[in-house]
């Protein structure tokens, strides 16, 4: 499925369409669009049930009166302004060390070939949470439905450049370096467990266990929607090595987006 | 004046003393504020507190109120904060529930719990949902905000909003055993 057609079912479901008669095309020739329509309505009924929550005039006095107790107790100070040499003091700062750096690296002490200097530049980049374009908001370019394997760059010297985004991902994935961003929390494990699980058997991996879920905000310079959540993958009971398949399954759509092997 | 700007002169007055500033600050958003703990804390008691949380927070911090957005968005972030916050509390140190306790006196209590009641089921699926699930739909589907206005709330983009919500819909529908549901 694609964005477009997620956006149609979800507003079908909303009643917000003017014309409907592609999103009842739509639901009526895809059992999966049927089935997340279904899956949507059904919230929204239930939801629509939910009654307006009021405080009662006890509850209010007690609110006002245990607040504005707190408030004069320790009363609100207004933010004085910090004299002009505090904050300019931090920037001076900030300036020396950038200084340093950057005659410290010109005394050749790092070549241009130093790996760690790349490694600092890159990894600020990919260990932070990123959001992935599709760009289909604007009736774009849609979000990629078609399974994109790893291509053999070395037959026709040229790979595709989302191919490539999500090989360069799988790469660093490999190496661990956004590991972290992975990580779903204690909160929430046992809902977004059994979310990940449903994913992955809709795009076919049956066999492949949720590392997490992540978003890249540099995939919008590949005409991918920076804010799709995707879902990382690899073989069930595998540990990460330079060999594991890595795959990105788009967590909306459950589409299998790029397997890397 | 724009409302932001009319909200600013309030909490300057709050910040002053001015019990009447307060007085209708809270007015204009008690309810709402208590409406959003209510349903992403799922008990009474505990909304109260998150309630109470939230606008000390909020007339301690006036001061940083810039005015970008309107004082309503501004307060709501900071309830879904404290929210969260007192969910992960509750996580590392669980607790017996309390007794709902109920004023004696007030014999309208009794009513808005009953009348503010969504059916156990519903409300266990709600809780099941992780919280930043579940405060997109209590925002968008349950408070009925727009889908910018939220994702303002919650300082997200709208396209992770609207992510959020659709996601957050089908787990629910998930829970609540619609078969077809994904």
């Amino acid at each position: 499925m694609r964005k477009h057609e997620i956006e149609l079912i979800t507003a079908l479901a909303e009643g917000s369409l003017e014309d409907e008669t592609e999103a009842r095309a739509l639901i009526e020739s895809s059992e999966r669009a049927r089935t997340e329509y279904e899956a949507q309505k059904t919230a929204l009924d239930a939801l629509a049930s939910v009654p307006p929550a009021v405080l009662t005039d006890i509850e209010k006095a007690a609110l006002h009166r245990d607040i504005w107790t707190e408030l004069s107790v320790l009363p609100v100070v207004a933010q004085t302004p910090t004299p002009w040499y505090y904050r300019w003091s931090y920037a001076a700062a900030g300036l020396f060390v950038v200084i340093g750096i950057v005659a410290v690296l010109n005394t050749g002490t790092f070549s241009a070939d130093d790996a760690t200097a790349e490694q600092l530049g890159s990894s600020s980049e990919s260990a932070a949470e990123t959001t992935l374009a599709t760009g289909a908001d604007d009736g774009g370019v849609e979000a990629p439905a078609a399974v994109e394997e790893s291509a053999d760059a070395g037959e026709t010297g040229v790979v595709d450049p989302v191919v490539g985004f999500f090989s360069e991902h799988a790469s660093q994935l490999r190496s661990g370096q956004f590991s972290t961003a992975l990580a779903a929390t204690e909160d929430d494990r046992e809902a977004t467990v059994n979310e990940y699980s449903t994913c992955l058997g809709r795009a076919g991996l049956d066999d492949y266990e949720a590392l997490g879920e992540i978003t890249f905000d540099e995939a919008e310079t590949y005409g991918l929607d920076p804010e799709t959540p995707y879902l990382v993958a690899i073989p069930t009971g595998v540990s990460i090595d330079e060999s594991t398949p890595v795959a990105f399954v788009d967590l909306l759509t459950c589409d299998l987006i790029h397997l890397d092997e | 004046m724009t409302t932001a700007a009319k909200d600013a002169v309030l909490l300057a007055r709050v910040a002053d003393g001015d019990h009447e500033a307060f007085t209708e600050v809270m007015k204009a958003h008690e309810n709402r504020v208590f409406s959003v703990c209510l349903r992403i804390m799922g008990d009474r008691e505990k909304a109260l507190d998150a309630t109470q949380e939230t606008f000390l927070t909020a007339f301690r911090k006036a001061h940083q109120f810039e005015g970008k957005s309107t004082f309503a968005t501004w307060v709501y972030r900071i309830a879904v904060n404290t929210c969260y916050d007192q969910l992960r509390k509750q996580k590392r140190h669980p607790s017996e529930p309390m007794p709902e306790h109920l004023d004696p006196a007030d014999h309208r209590a009794h009513e808005a719990v009953e009348a503010a009641a969504i059916r156990p089921e519903l409300q266990e699926a709600l809780a099941s949902l992780p919280p930043e699930f579940r405060s997109a739909i209590v925002l968008s589907d349950i408070e009925g905000m727009s889908l910018p206005d939220a994702a303002q709330t919650l300082g997200v983009p709208v396209g992770t909003m609207k992510s959020r919500v659709f996601r957050a819909r089908r787990l629910l529908a998930r829970y609540l055993g619609n078969q077809n549901a994904i």
